[in-house]
């Protein structure tokens, strides 16, 4: 009874097995379609196929529509902006080959390239620009305030010509443009579709103009993209992309190790020592621009007192976070432009090396007294989990134990994070953020009432100095309100700025044309239109 | 028996009502706009956020959307996802095969693992080879099913290369056929050892526990001075009678086949429902939570009465009323 009991169940497990693995009817549907399109011809094995690693399913595939990290790096090679910024965080031409401002700065004509089809066969125009930035405006994009804002009106004198102008002269518009989120989408799809959140287009199959076309996503799973044999910038030399799904990074670098995955984004930060050091893999850091840094509430009663900030800003060892909380890898931010806005940096309005006296000068004048532990004041931390957020705070909170600042951290999931600090009910936060192209780009966080001002930071001077800003035009005059700029936030420090930011890609020695990794820098930063394999 | 099914079901059915109530009262008094969420981050218009929450009722009174969550669920529909702006049920859809397929294996597998290892222990009581499965069961039961398949990843994956680190299948190859089989059934081994890991001391202990209570009673000792041999009261009175409780601990886990294996899978990138309620937790996607929390507990409830079912036929001393 036993050998029949064991047999039996062994036959029901490989019956169970098989029937669950054979492939599914959608697959099989797929696996068709793909043929039909000719891109199977070859054998599977045969075709010179890119792997990189996502975080999760991206939420939407219409890349306007709202902000999503994973769906970023998937656009970039279905899509095509009228402009893009390379790696270096520089605007390149996209769609538009050329452009040209007017004498005043309200009008900019973009000349397109001849020749771009959308990868359902249907030409590309000048009327999908003008469609894509007007259904921006009118369906509330993510960034369709800021284009609201700026344009007065879009014309297309011809299929090939996109005409903007707008409603003052505009130093940040073509930064604007190459921006997150500015990537034209198909007239001829979402015109039919009242809602481009459930479109089609934006839920199951995407289309560009880009150097990738949309083949499959099996959620969970994988994206799969093949090459655009008709891209109007030359085919890619791979001919398949894919994305698998990893959302833990430690197995993600496992794959990597494994070389299941050709290009690991995001590699953790414990590990990028040792694949320095692997002769195998290559190394590259996405930095620029970006960068950690502490913000105050300055609607709260206790942050709003100025001392207390200051004792913050002068208790912080930035050399000892980066060496304990990135492991030297993210180098200490002093000043509140990145580096590599150079034109617009002002060293001046630097805060300097740690003061630990100095700081309880502070706090004491201000008449803070310390109590039975030693402490003059607490103070709560919100950061979110992920990078190496919490890792820098305990060393804040170490440092600022020393200035008598009892410093307690509450590590948030991003969404929660999220909630809190947009509803204004906390003390401190970190965070990181984008801070180009341009440095206008400051302007959202720290300007009167802006989109992720969170610091709820108002200063008059500030504002007329950033519109002003806009206005001009010269790096020089420009550079010199910025820098203007900086000296005020260096003596009301509603921000302060801890580490530079930075994400590692790792890739093998076989591989090239990865932006960040080997500098390409006629692409967008995540496109991986010249990578090659061998 | 009809009546007894039909007692049954209409248990079930309550079950589920008073679940969905649960489910939507607990995750509607939570913090956290879902018009917000839907809108993505970074500060979205408040216009946009303001015809979000018009288009989905958000800020109708509660009666009114628990009402109108309740007509949805009855016609199959779970609502959006307010991450993905998809229905839920497609998204639970497209994951429930390879959840089902990864725990569905393993809970079977452990079940004959670990209920052989505790027949043979219990048969063998005190006796070396029952310390060293004891122990090496008390060793399973200690260690949390994530850091077994990291180190499994570690050991077997990323040392000896032996098998794929994650994933269902390679996505470089994108084999068909008989070969994707294959695939997938590689790429399962990994995880499915990590599930059977977990699952097995709490077979091998219960199967250990009964064997050694039958073995205990009088009627054995009986047949044993009558001269039975002991292979036949083995398999004739011991097995039979430890078959119950080992099928009361198999229903329990079958009733969480559908979504009881989230860290597992995470670990793995297995595309399941696992990954999908991790990030839904994290994203504070509710609506695919409440479908998903729906779906387990309809499962919970189906299992449960299935194995009422099979217990009432098995043991005589269960009756219908």
């Amino acid at each position: 009874m036993f050998k029949k009991a064991l047999c039996l169940w062994l036959i029901l497990i490989v019956v169970l097995s098989t029937a669950a693995c054979a492939p599914k009817g959608g697959d099989t549907k797929k696996t068709n379609d793909t043929n039909a399109s000719g891109s199977d011809a070859q054998a599977p094995d045969s075709l010179k196929t890119f792997v990189t690693n996502l975080s999760a399913d991206p939420t939407t595939f219409n890349p306007v529509f709202k902000a999503d990290d994973d769906g970023h790096l998937i656009y970039q090679n279905v899509f095509d902006g009228l402009l893009e910024l390379n790696f270096n965080s520089e605007v390149i031409p996209g769609l538009a080959e050329t452009w040209e401002a007017s004498e005043d700065g309200k009008t900019y004509t973009f000349h397109l390239a001849k020749g771009i089809k959308w990868h359902d066969g249907v030409a590309f125009s000048s009327d999908d620009v003008k469609y894509t930035y007007e259904r921006i405006m009118t369906d509330h994009g993510f960034i369709g305030e800021t284009l609201s804002h700026a344009l007065e009106s879009i014309e297309c004198p011809d299929p090939d010509t996109v005409v903007l102008k707008l409603k003052e002269p505009d130093a940040t518009l073509l930064g604007t443009l190459a921006w997150y989120e500015h990537f034209i989408i198909p007239k001829h799809i979402y015109e039919k579709e009242a809602d481009w959140a459930t479109a089609e287009a934006a839920t199951v199959k995407p289309i560009g103009t880009g150097p990738f076309k949309f083949v499959s996503h099996k959620k969970g799973e994988s994206i799969t993209l093949e090459a655009n044999d008709e891209y109007f910038k030359g085919r890619p030399l791979i001919d398949r992309l894919v994305y698998t799904i990893i959302p833990d990074a430690n197995t993600a670098t496992m794959a990597f190790r494994n070389g299941e995955i050709d290009l690991l984004c995001g590699v953790p930060t414990a590990e990028v020592p040792s694949m320095q050091s692997d002769p195998d893999i290559k190394i590259g850091v996405m930095s620029a621009a970006r960068r950690y840094q502490l913000i105050f509430n300055m609607e709260n009663e206790k942050v709003k007192e100025f001392a207390i900030r200051k004792a913050v800003a002068l208790g912080i060892d930035r050399d000892e976070i980066s060496v304990k909380g990135t492991h030297g890898l993210q180098k200490p931010a002093y000043g509140f432009y990145p580096p590599f806005l150079e034109w617009a940096y002002n060293k001046e309005a630097d805060i300097g090396a740690r003061d630990v006296s100095g700081a309880r000068k502070f706090l004491e004048d201000a008449g803070f007294t310390e109590d039975a532990n030693g402490n003059y004041l607490s103070l709560e931390l919100d950061v979110f989990s992920g990078g190496t957020y919490a890792d820098c705070a305990k060393v804040i909170q170490a440092n600022l134990k020393d200035v008598g600042i009892d410093l307690k951290i509450n590590v948030m999931e991003m969404a929660a994070w999220a909630e809190k600090i947009d509803s204004g009910n906390f003390e401190v936060a970190m965070l990181a953020g984008y801070q180009g192209p341009d440095p206008d780009a400051i302007t959202k966080r720290i300007g009167t009432g802006q989109v992720m001002n969170w610091a709820k930071y108002s200063n008059k001077e500030v504002d007329n100095l950033l519109a002003e800003a806009k206005k001009l035009v010269g790096h020089d005059e420009r550079g010199a309100l910025y820098k203007k700029v900086q000296e005020i936030l260096g003596k009301e420090l509603p921000i302060i700025p801890i580490v530079e930011f930075a994400n590692f890609y790792a890739a093998r020695r076989d591989v090239s044309g990865v932006p960040y990794i080997d500098q390409v820098a006629d692409v967008h930063d995540n496109s991986y239109a010249k990578v090659n394999i061998g | 028996m009809r009546r007894y099914i039909f007692r049954r079901l209409l248990t079930a059915v309550f079950i589920i009502l008073i679940v969905v109530i649960l489910n939507f009262t607990i995750i509607k008094t939570a913090p956290g706009d879902p018009a917000r969420l839907m809108a993505g981050f970074d500060n979205p218009s408040e216009e946009l956020i303001q015809s979000i929450t018009e288009k989905y009722g958000f800020d109708q009174p509660f009666y009114i959307q628990i009402g109108r969550y309740f007509k949805s669920v009855i016609r199959g529909d779970l609502g959006d996802s307010y991450l993905y702006n998809q229905p839920v049920a497609r998204l639970i859809a497209d994951r429930i095969g390879p959840s089902l397929l990864l725990s569905g294996v393993s809970i079977i597998l452990a079940l004959i693992i670990g209920s052989l290892l505790g027949l043979y222990a219990g048969k063998n009581e005190g006796k070396l080879i029952d310390k060293i499965f004891s122990t090496i069961s008390y060793f399973l039961n200690s260690m949390p099913s994530f850091w077994i398949g990291i180190m499994l990843i570690l050991l077997l994956a990323s040392h000896f290369k032996w098998l794929p680190t994650q994933g269902m299948v390679n996505v470089r190859a994108n084999y068909t056929g008989f070969r994707r089989v294959l695939d997938i059934a590689t790429h399962m081994i990994l995880p499915v050892i990590t599930l059977v890991s977990v699952q097995i001391p709490t077979y091998f202990r219960i199967t250990k526990s009964a064997v050694m209570q039958v073995m205990a009673e009088d009627f054995i000792t009986t047949l044993r001075v009558a001269g039975m041999k002991e292979g036949a009261i083995f398999r004739k009175y011991v097995f039979k009678n430890a078959v119950l409780p080992i099928i009361n601990v198999f229903s329990i886990n079958l009733a969480y086949v559908v979504a009881g294996s989230m860290l597992v899978e995470i670990v793995f990138s297995w595309p399941g429902i696992g990954v999908l309620m991790y990030r839904s937790i994290m994203m504070r996607d509710y609506n695919v939570l409440m479908g998903v929390y729906l779906l387990i507990s309809v499962s919970v409830v189906i299992v449960t009465i299935l194995m009422d079912l099979v217990n009432a036929a098995l043991d005589p001393r269960i009756r219908y009323e």
